[in-house]
């Protein structure tokens, strides 16, 4: 069974045509990256993946049923979108201890800390990271916690080179081990290193709409 | 570099429970309050402030039932008609406001950080949501009873005062709790919140004109028949029952209250987050704005071929342009000075505050721009427009709105006797500059400094921070001393508006002259 499906997606938004009849099909085990240019409605399409946005026609299922966004689904799904609003009262370290909290499962903390490349900074308010640390802090605290789909948006905006490469592996890992990706990025080499499916984005229609072979 | 790893996926296809079930929401909040991150060893003197607040809000909320309370035994007589009528109309403006404003934050808000950690997680929906429900409720409670009480002291009591007393209250808290109730309910629905905040402000603007209406009709008004008992207690029970069954369908509906309007709340509240009520119109105004373009799309129109400094200030005459509800609103609220006068005459500083405070409202609807810009220093910079001309000609339309609205209250004030003899309306032209060079420092004071040095209090020791005071204080310094010749001739009863307004218009030339010198020493 796929994990993601659209038929005939389409969103109205401010008056214009953000997404068009999109018709896109992510099987277990898959990573579909969709590229394009801003504003061509790759967020729009993830938002509505993760059922923050109720698509104006056509059908979304992810996991075997419409997205929700009710705690069951947040339960499967991990979502990174834009940078997520931080306690400024609390670490580092304890961001990724609530994540482990209330999803339950979790990688161990310092397991994390370490593999972001954040251990020397466990202590410190997210507000005083760079913009750069505070991205690997927002892509540990969706990835290090059990799931069966990740939504990204741009997951590798302010990284450093380095990063990337590392970034691409793990998501590799993750995929290889069963579970789903959808992504949108501008990285080409990003897709590349991931070994993932490209799809192009244009005016809110995918230039190769229909079931995407592996 | 160590091989990368996360945890393996849920790749059984099941949806059931993980293996190690994630935490209740009383467990994930019990981490957050963490004695950890708490400062050590607080002293007594650090929580003087929220309980000096809470006493001083105390004694002003006990006011409006200070009366009612003294011998609930002994008849009250009520207020004369015309101060009855439209004391009513504008609890129920108030009423219909509360559910405005709550349909508008929310009513069920959490903080940014608590919609992305506790809401979009798999913690039970409602154990997240509860407490933001309940507070939304308190508050609706403590309104409604507020304004039942005060009611109540205007319709007067004839017979037993206990029970007529519980009526009220019962009432005022119930409907209030149904409307914000309701507000909750219509927020799970992206076609029935327009609606409900459509049905909220014409109920509001029929109240507000209804009572403009009774005031003008003045001594022709019949005296209201008293209210028998058991209609009162009725009405009392119908509120309840509709407050319990709005309360129930809140309640049960939690377990599945969608994300979205949440998240969209808790943005808004985000964007809300550096600015505070307290005469700050950008507070709901920026909300509102920007509620109101995501959902449009502004007609692109080219601008004028003038000088950069005149294009610059343009921004707001177009962006007030586009918004004429504002405007609608600021001329309706020309009514409420009239209102207040109707309903309390012998407390002319009340209405003497609401000019100040809606004069000084009108003068930041056209401040929009410099608000913007203060929030934004990239924005500023973009324009690479400044200078004695830009201030200047960014006054204008401040100075413009603050003078008509003036006028305005001023000739409502007039004809209903608040204001004794005739000419009160010149005082709006002439009064207009202070406000607006108020206006304008209030859009440049930008967040409150929390990191100003603080000072200590001789008799306690305890550090008061200065920042939100400065912050507070900052267009109020300029507004109050800048309009003292027209706030004076508005409280004393025996004024004359000429001497005034010859008094004021001197004084705001000076206002004016002093900030555009100012502004030119330092840009």
């Amino acid at each position: 069974m796929p994990a993601v499906v659209t038929r005939d997606l389409s969103v109205e938004l401010g008056g214009g045509t953000v997404l068009d009849r999109v018709n896109l099909t992510a099987g277990t085990g898959q990573i579909v990256a969709v590229q394009g240019v801003n504003g061509c409605g790759k967020s729009t399409l993830l938002r509505c993946l993760s059922g923050l946005l109720r698509p104006g026609g056509g059908e979304v299922e992810v996991l075997g049923t419409a997205p929700s966004a009710d705690p069951a689904f947040w339960r499967e799904v991990g979502l990174l979108a834009e940078e997520p609003a931080w306690y400024p009262g609390l670490s580092v370290r304890e961001h990724l201890e609530l994540v482990a909290l209330t999803h339950g499962g979790a990688a161990p903390v310092d397991r994390t800390l370490d593999e972001f490349e954040l251990t020397s900074r466990a202590g410190a308010s997210p507000l005083t990271l760079s913009s750069g640390q505070r991205q690997r802090l927002a892509l540990a605290t969706t990835m290090a916690r059990p799931s069966r789909l990740l939504l990204l948006d741009e997951p590798e905006q302010k990284l450093d080179a380095g990063f990337r490469d590392r970034l691409a592996a793990m998501i590799r890992a993750y995929a290889d081990a069963g579970g789903t990706v959808v992504l949108a990025t501008h990285d080409a080499a990003l897709v590349t290193a991931m070994n993932a499916t490209s799809l192009r984005m244009r005016d809110g229609r995918l230039a190769e709409p229909g079931p995407v072979a592996r | 570099m160590t091989a990368p790893s996360v945890p393996p996926p849920r790749v059984d296809g099941a949806t059931g429970a993980p293996a190690t079930g994630p935490a209740t929401a009383r467990a994930a909040r019990a981490m957050l309050r963490s004695p950890a991150r708490r400062s050590a060893d607080p002293h007594w003197s650090d929580r003087y402030l929220p309980f000096a607040g809470v006493g001083v809000g105390g004694a002003l909320l006990f006011g409006p039932f200070q009366r009612l309370l003294s011998d609930l035994s002994t008849p009250l007589p009520p207020a004369p008609p015309v101060t009855a009528l439209v004391g009513l109309a504008l609890a129920v403006a108030a009423l219909a406001a509360l559910t405005q404003v709550a349909a508008v934050a929310g009513p069920v808000l959490l903080t940014p950080a608590d919609a992305r950690w506790l809401l979009m997680s798999p913690l039970d929906r409602r154990a997240v949501l509860t407490p933001a429900v309940l507070r939304a409720a308190v508050t609706a409670v403590v309104v409604g009873v507020v304004l039942g009480g005060g009611t109540l002291s205007l319709l007067g009591i004839p017979d037993h005062g206990a029970l007529r007393l519980a009526a009220a209250v019962v009432s005022g808290g119930s409907y209030a709790l149904t409307g914000v109730g309701l507000a909750a309910l219509a927020q799970r629905s992206e076609r029935a919140a327009p609606w409900l905040r459509r049905i909220a402000s014409g109920a509001a603007v029929l109240a507000l004109l209804t009572g403009a209406t009774v005031a003008a009709a003045g001594g022709a008004v019949r005296p209201l028949p008293t209210v028998p008992l058991p209609a009162a207690l009725a009405a009392a029970a119908a509120g309840l029952l509709c407050a319990l069954v709005t309360a129930v369908a809140v309640w049960r509906g939690l377990v599945t209250f969608p994300a979205r309007p949440v998240l969209d709340a808790a943005a808004r509240l985000s964007a809300a987050g550096d600015a505070v009520v307290a005469l700050e119109p950008s507070f709901l105004s920026r909300v509102a704005e920007n509620a109101y373009w995501r959902e449009r799309r502004p007609p692109s129109r080219p601008w004028p071929a003038w000088p950069g400094p005149l294009v610059l200030a343009w921004l707001d005459w177009r962006g007030l342009r586009r918004r004429p509800a504002r405007l609608a609103a600021l001329a309706l609220s020309t009514l409420v000075p009239v209102l207040l006068a109707t309903v309390w005459p012998d407390r002319p500083l009340l209405f003497a505050a609401a000019v100040l405070v809606l004069g000084l409202a009108a003068a930041s609807a056209g401040a929009g721009g410099v608000r913007r810009e203060t929030g934004s220093p990239a924005l500023r910079r973009l324009f690479g427009v400044a200078g004695l001309p830009t201030d200047a000609a960014r006054l204008v339309l401040p100075a413009l709105l603050a003078g008509a609205w003036l006028t305005g209250a001023l000739a409502l004030l007039e004809p209903a006797g608040a204001l004794p003899g005739t000419g009160w309306a010149w005082l709006g032209p002439a009064a207009a500059g202070v406000p607006a060079v108020a206006a304008l420092r209030m859009a440049r004071r930008g967040h409150i400094d929390h990191a100003s040095a603080p000072v200590v209090m001789p008799m306690t020791g305890s550090r008061i921070p200065l920042g939100w005071l400065t912050w507070t204080l900052s267009g109020l310094d300029v507004a109050v001393p800048g309009l003292l010749p027209l706030l004076l001739a508005l409280s004393d009863p025996t004024a004359a508006p000429g001497p005034a307004t010859a008094a004021q218009a001197a004084l705001s030339a000076l206002v004016l002259a002093g900030y555009l010198w100012r502004r030119h020493r330092r840009p």
